[in-house]
């Protein structure tokens, strides 16, 4: 059954429609938060209230738009708002600084050695993740959305109301970024081949 | 090769693999490839990088996560509600907030009937009826002295004559009801009104803030 047919069920009050909606996208929205968020509680919370929020505006959902997309949207903002108001809760030591305008990598020495024992599939997974917890929010979402949700820039740019060129720059961006610093762990320049 | 061209090189790969070069340049970067050992390796590194970061495992909610959430659904704001048990008809899909909104109603309609009942004491001593009442003539002479001097201005003196009219209809509604039921109930009535006028607005205003900012 399409999103929409089970939205209209959701609209007339259906208990089963709303169960069905957060059984297909409750693991998309809760990752998306725990990628953003990178704290399991913030992203329960927040993935909650995202939810919460969707199915008390369902009525205010317009169906020329993919049900998808209005979601994610509404999730994505939810995780900056989220970031914006506890940014000094959730600075990190090693995340990149901003001066005049142009993005820093702070050079700290890498905590984690990576013999070549650890790099199985969980531990190289580990470690992307810490590379991608290190980017900036607005990078960070990008990246989730495109290779863990595999949304096209098109669709990203209508979700996060962007420019297409803007999208694919931060997405580049990101990904340059994310190459780098998985390169530059020690001992490890060969971490991608 | 400096950071510009790195950039560059950055970029052109990553269109390469996203199949967002145009042919012919993707066409010439594949042949390109052939025959430089770096732009090669630079195509593997980004091809693992694209691998992996598909290959990320995706987080799954933590259990109960569903039930809070379905726990939360407000089912009583879409219209045809599902058939409920007896106890959920009475109290409603959320009892508490339903016994709060009630506990609010109550105690905003009793706020209102003593308002009203304030006002009434006020205005029903003899001294200040009269003086409403001057009050009320002496701004619909106000009205009029407006009317006749804006008579230059048609559309103002139209709207403004629209306005006389309907403030000496409602001195006149306000006396033949007091005639009719007695200046107490006129006064306790124009009191419950301007309370709930009150509570309207403090009321869409609460709700407003409420509103989803972003969509």
């Amino acid at each position: 059954m399409k999103d929409s047919q089970v939205i209209v069920r959701a609209r007339r009050g259906e208990e089963t429609a709303f169960a069905e909606l957060l059984r297909r996208y409750r693991a998309p929205i809760f990752n998306l938060c725990l990628r953003m968020l990178k704290n399991p509680e913030d992203a329960q919370d927040v993935a909650q209230d995202v939810f919460i929020k969707v199915f008390s505006m369902l009525e205010r959902y317009d169906e020329r738009y993919a049900f998808r997309s209005w979601l994610f949207k509404i999730a994505a903002n939810q995780c900056i708002d989220f970031i914006r108001k506890n940014r000094v809760k959730m600075l990190r030591l090693d995340e990149p600084v901003q001066f005049r305008g142009e993005e820093i990598e702070r050079e700290l020495p890498d905590r984690n050695p990576l013999p070549d024992e650890l790099l199985h599939s969980d531990e190289l997974h580990r470690i992307l993740q810490e590379v991608i917890d290190e980017l900036p929010p607005h990078y960070r979402v990008m990246i989730v959305l495109r290779h863990q949700e595999q949304l096209s820039y098109e669709e990203i740019a209508t979700m996060l109301d962007l420019p297409l060129g803007t999208v694919k720059a931060r997405i580049h961006r990101a990904r340059a970024l994310m190459k780098n610093k998985l390169q530059r762990r020690r001992g490890r320049p060969d971490l991608l081949h | 090769m400096d950071a510009h061209d790195r950039n560059d090189l950055d970029r052109l790969v990553q269109r390469y693999l996203d199949g967002d070069l145009p042919g012919p340049r993707a066409t010439r970067l594949f042949l390109d490839a052939q025959q430089d050992a770096k732009l090669t390796a630079e195509l593997e590194t980004y091809r693992r990088l694209f691998s992996v970061l598909d290959g990320l495992p995706r987080a799954e909610p933590p259990d109960g996560f569903d039930e809070r959430v379905l726990a939360t659904v407000p089912y009583d704001l879409y219209a045809g509600a599902p058939r409920k048990a007896w106890p959920q008809l009475v109290l409603g899909s959320r009892p508490l907030a339903w016994l709060g909104a009630l506990g609010r109603g109550l105690r905003s309609g009793a706020g209102a009937v003593f308002a009203a009942y304030l006002l009434f004491l006020v205005i029903s001593h003899s001294v200040l009826q009269e003086a409403a009442s001057a009050a009320a003539s002496a701004v619909q002479q106000g009205l009029q002295e407006v009317v006749r001097s804006s008579a230059s201005v048609p559309v103002l003196s139209t709207l403004l004559r629209g306005l006389s009219g309907a403030w000496e209809g409602a001195v006149s509604f306000v006396q033949s009801l007091s005639r009719a039921w007695g200046p107490e109930v006129v006064t306790v009535l124009s009191g419950a009104l301007f309370g709930l006028i009150v509570l309207a607005l403090f009321g869409a205003r609460g709700n407003d803030s409420t509103k989803e900012r972003h969509v």
